[in-house]
């Protein structure tokens, strides 16, 4: 029964060209690993330690901040109904969830085994990769049935927890990545076996878990209404998103995915915003952080003012391209003016509201650059000018290619997950490559930036482009 | 009589599936018609293309003269979609405040008040729209899709949902509209109450247009208007 459950639940989220090419990228990436082999000696420190630990401390958190549940709407109807063995049911459940998320870390074997040296060292690494795979699947299931701050409190004390082994503590889930295999390898072992059979036991009983907790989770009521009366039809654009951040649709930030909607005041967003960057800049200016140099391309950087572009730019591009489309409504929006016009002021006022989270870390950059460190005009120049850009041409090619899913209900994947919905990150992908380069060199932040400026404004001028959006969403099944 | 709803030769295909092949059909203004047919004839294909959610591939439709997706055909017209769902993260009073300053009404909060009284939807003014029951949810949609006062309204079995109460409530509100009014629905009960005329669609194509009357007169014996309409549509197919 096992197997057929499993490969039921495997067809009914995931389309077959999409499992296709999941196979290809492991088994693609095994034979790579083989073909080069190591180099003999391990090489744990530097770079590699420094990444290793950061985008693990980055799966593990968006896990527990985003994490959802590979669950259908005919699962709840019909799936969870049925008389089935429930070991056999959470098994294939969390096999569907670590496919559709953890599946993720083992996209990056070769950069996480990349400090191996020997066979053994590598063996011992995969190992890591793999238990840390289980551990982000697991977490993404357990984040449902916690409440918001006991979840962000789990994901701080798990994120600092793994930040102290550059602090040379050992006993952590990533020391491994600092060349302390076994303390590492039992370490992650140990928090893996008791993440994973309770995500296991989550699954077994949704119905009566996950399921139940997203019904009652918020509260039904808005406190205060947000009023659009004696606004014209352009300003109430423009004073609804510009009110209110919304979540929306598939999150899918280090691999976790959820269907999600939520709002946040803008101007909430805009005072934590602040708040951050004015500690960033007190830590890259002028704290001990400051003089942490990494070398790039023979140029030296302080790490967070070249990697927090990047994470930024990740995080509003996917705000953007996820969300922008995910909870319109074509038969209410696209009916009461042209297309072309509402969406022309739906992404322009989703850009401004998304300079919310991104624009004081620009600013924060510029004071930097006025310090001294220059590569802070480069990442001001790629926060204010080009993700924003970016966006708005993300925006276009993933509702272009069809990749974008209406959310109707909150919690469950409106339908199949397929090749379109993968082949979202390779925008993401082609804009951080850019990032990267203008970080590296000011000369191309200008060129890259206005290059994308121009091409997002000629996009937002030509009517048909914006209608033909429309159509193409209505014929994919929005409403 | 001037023709609100004026469809010419049209045809739409979704890749190799072809939903309408060449329909014409014209509705006079203050009409009411039923769009009747089996599941996949075309129905809602037919509608988001007079609203303007779609593009016909051949042939011409007009909205009160107008192209379907001009500033006048937008005005003039009001849609509710089969399972409609209005936008999530707003509240009630939100959502229609939002969508009758979208659509240029000039008293927002009078036209917001008349619905959530109306459709008995004031005790849930500040529900998230996401935690509604589904008839909330479809009695909200209604208002939406006539918040404007619209000339000409493309309803998709908007009964659906609803409980008997509602169910009279928005009988009488839609037969107090002095609108040219588009039906979709497959409970002739629904149709009979709120149109006079029917427009039969099967596999794409219109298979029957004419009057309820006629409809009635086609029962054969002790043959109830169902069975002719299901007559109608299997010969059809």
């Amino acid at each position: 029964m096992l197997p057929k459950l499993v490969k039921f639940v495997l067809l009914t989220r995931f389309s077959k060209p999409l499992l296709g090419l999941v196979a290809f990228f492991l088994i693609y990436d095994t034979v790579i690993r083989g073909v080069i082999g190591g180099t003999g000696s391990s090489n744990f420190s530097g770079g590699f330690a420094y990444y290793a630990i950061g985008s693990s401390i980055f799966f593990i958190v968006m896990s527990l901040l985003f994490g959802g549940l590979f669950i259908l709407k005919s699962d709840r109807d019909y799936l969870l109904t049925l008389p089935l063995r429930r070991r056999d049911l959470s098994i294939s459940l969390f096999i569907a969830q670590f496919v559709g998320s953890g599946i993720t870390i083992l996209f990056l074997y070769g950069f996480y085994v990349a400090g191996a040296g020997s066979l053994e060292d590598t063996i011992v690494l995969v190992a890591n990769l793999v238990l840390l795979a289980c551990l982000v699947t697991s977490l993404g299931v357990i984040s449902n049935i916690l409440q918001v701050w006991k979840r962000v409190g789990l994901a701080i004390v798990l994120g600092l927890w793994c930040l102290s082994t550059l602090l040379g503590f050992e006993f952590t889930p990533v020391s491994s990545f600092t060349g302390q295999l076994v303390y590492g390898s039992v370490v992650l072992f140990a928090v893996t076996a008791i993440a994973v059979p309770v995500a296991l036991r989550e699954l077994a009983y949704l119905e009566l878990g996950s399921i139940r907790s997203l019904l009652r989770s918020t509260s039904t009521e808005y406190k205060k209404n947000m009023s659009f009366s004696g606004k014209g039809p352009i300003r109430v654009i423009y004073s609804y998103h510009l009110s209110f951040l919304e979540l929306m649709g598939r999150v899918n930030i280090g691999g976790s995915t959820s269907y999600r909607t939520a709002r946040i005041k803008t101007s909430t967003v805009l005072v934590i915003s602040i708040v951050a960057a004015a500690v960033y800049v007190y830590l890259t200016g002028f704290s001990a952080l400051a003089g942490m140099p990494l070398t790039v391309a023979s140029e030296h950087f302080t790490p967070a003012v070249f990697v927090i572009p990047i994470f930024m730019g990740v995080i509003i591009l996917v705000l953007m391209s996820q969300g922008t489309f995910s909870n319109e409504r074509g038969w209410l929006a696209f009916t009461a003016m042209d297309p072309a016009m509402y969406i022309r002021h739906l992404l322009l006022s989703r850009v401004i509201s998304a300079l919310a989270i991104i624009g004081p870390f620009g600013v924060a950059n510029l004071i930097l650059a006025l310090l001294g460190l220059m590569t802070g005009l480069d990442a001001a120049l790629v926060l204010l000018v080009t993700v924003p850009s970016a966006s708005i041409l993300a925006t276009y090619l993933v509702a272009r290619i069809g990749a974008v899913q209406q959310v109707k209900e909150e919690g469950m994947m409106p339908g199949q997950f397929d090749l379109r919905q993968f082949l979202v990150i390779l925008p993401t992908y082609f804009v951080i490559g850019l990032i990267i380069v203008s970080e590296i060199f000011l000369t191309a932040a200008i060129v890259i930036a206005a290059a994308l400026t121009v091409v997002a404004t000629l996009l937002m001028i030509i009517p048909s482009v914006w209608r033909g959006i429309a159509y193409r969403l209505t014929q994919r099944g929005f409403v | 009589m001037t023709s609100c709803i004026d469809v010419q030769y049209v045809s739409k295909s979704y890749g190799k599936t072809v939903a309408l092949y060449d329909v014409s059909f014209s509705i006079p203004c203050g009409e009411s018609y039923a769009l009747l047919g089996p599941n996949g004839a075309g129905k809602s294909t037919t509608l988001r293309l007079l609203v303007g959610l779609l593009k016909p591939d051949t042939g011409t439709v007009r909205i009160d003269g107008h192209e379907p997706f001009s500033p006048e055909a937008k005005s003039a017209l009001g849609y509710l979609p089969e399972d409609a769902s209005p936008y999530r993260t707003l509240s009630v009073r939100e959502n229609l405040e939002y969508i009758a300053a979208l659509r240029g009404v000039k008293d927002v909060a009078e036209a917001t008040d008349r619905f959530l009284d109306e459709l008995a939807l004031r005790e849930y003014e500040r529900a998230k729209v996401g935690k509604l029951s589904r008839g909330n949810m479809q009695k909200l949609s209604i208002a939406l899709a006539l918040v404007h006062k619209p000339k000409i309204v493309l309803l998709d079995e908007p009964l659906n949902y609803l409980d008997i109460p509602t169910q009279e409530r928005v009988f009488k509100m839609l037969k107090g509209l002095e609108s040219t009014m588009i039906v979709s629905t497959h409970i002739m009960s629904i149709a009979t109450r709120l149109t006079e005329k029917v427009l039969m669609i099967a596999r794409g194509k219109i298979v029957w247009n004419g009057t309820i009357d006629t409809l009635k007169g086609m029962e054969v014996g002790d043959e109830s208007i169902e069975s002719v309409v299901a007559r109608l549509m299997t010969g059809a197919s």
